[in-house]
């Protein structure tokens, strides 16, 4: 879509760690505008998405730009950093304390490599300090919110409505649990706490699946419970529940199967526990749930 | 714009090698279009000038 010109808001410039053209790792050329030896300065900076694995580490790459980075935070510039370009924002350092999310998959990355972030998987968008000075968005498309952010908040909402109208943008005011994988492959060293994984994955529907499940690691339960949680990032029975909520969400996007026969699908006889505890992992209820990702099913 | 518009704000998008390429000019592009979308708006709102958008 062209249209003619109106009151210029941004100057929106790329910066490179020099104006030399290169290709993105997926492929896509970039030509920067500026580079970082010119030293330029700006009101806002964006991070971007990094195309960066959750089992990459990004630490101690491009020294020279976080520092410059750091240097415009503390001149005064704005920060609006987007999914795994959190990632980059947390190598700064400047997140350290702070509050931040970026796409929920690399919420062990963040637990792991930059524990100092205070990381919330639920909102698309946070501030890390109470002046918004620093904002961080989630995954992937929620770019699109912190793009209707900064317009709302650098020109004004009625702009940041009209272009979410035009270019068709919405909030993802649902946050990303919906989206969210509760069960996550997180490889790690304990070979106990594996085989405890491993015999929950296959047996969650029994009512009785931790007792079982520390009968099986023979090993003291604390111990169990202990090692679980540092090898895993989460408890016993919260592992369970997650792997419990997946099996009903999949009956969710596959089936017409009714929401009190799922809960006994999932292991729980207490429709209503189960329907609180979908609401408190997802977001969303199971009838929520299935009204949003069904149809995706069938496209 | 008019003498009397305030300057744009200067806006930096870091791009380094691992940059998302679609996200990272996704971004320049709502931004940058943000100053050239009002006749989108304007026409199908049968608005006559820019002025009365928004």
């Amino acid at each position: 879509m062209r249209a003619e010109p109106q009151k210029k808001l941004f100057n929106v410039r790329v910066i490179g760690f020099s104006r030399e053209p290169f290709r993105c790792e997926n492929g896509i050329p970039v030509i920067p505008d500026v580079s970082l030896t010119e030293d330029p300065t700006a009101n806002i900076l964006i991070l971007p998405e990094l195309w960066l694995g959750p089992d990459e580490v990004f630490k101690g790459r491009y020294p020279e730009i976080m520092e410059w980075i750091r240097r415009q935070y503390r001149q005064g510039a704005m920060i609006y950093a987007a999914c795994t370009g959190v990632i980059m924002l947390a190598e700064t350092g400047l997140l350290d304390g702070r509050e931040a999310t970026s796409h929920w998959g690399y919420q062990d990355l963040f637990r792991k490599q930059y524990p100092k972030v205070h990381y919330c998987p639920e909102p698309n968008l946070v501030f890390a300090d109470p002046a918004g000075r620093i904002v961080t968005a989630g995954g992937t498309t929620s770019w699109h919110d912190l793009a209707i952010h900064i317009i709302s908040r650098h020109a004004n909402p009625g702009e940041a409505l009209r272009i979410a109208k035009v270019y068709l943008l919405k909030l993802h005011g649902e946050g990303q649990l919906p989206y969210a994988s509760l069960v996550r492959n997180d490889p790690h060293a304990d070979s106990v706490v594996r085989s405890c994984q491993e015999w929950l994955r296959e047996h969650f529907m029994k009512t009785d699946a931790i007792s079982h499940v520390v009968a099986l690691a023979k090993i003291p339960e604390r111990t169990l419970k202990r090692r679980f949680k540092t090898a895993t990032g989460l408890s016993l029975i919260e592992y369970l529940q997650n792997i419990r909520v997946e099996h009903a969400k999949a009956l969710l996007e596959h089936t017409e199967t009714p929401v009190d026969e799922i809960s006994v699908a999932a292991g729980y006889e207490d429709a209503s526990f189960f329907r609180r505890l979908f609401k408190r992992s997802t977001g969303l209820t199971p009838s929520q749930y299935r009204r949003m990702f069904q149809p995706l099913m069938s496209t | 714009m008019s003498s009397s518009d305030p300057m744009p704000i200067e806006v930096l998008v870091v791009a380094i090698p691992e940059t998302a390429g679609s996200a990272l000019y996704g971004m320049i592009d709502i931004l940058w279009r943000q100053e050239h979308s009002g006749k989108v708006w304007c026409v199908p709102n049968r608005r006559k000038s820019y002025s009365t958008c928004g």
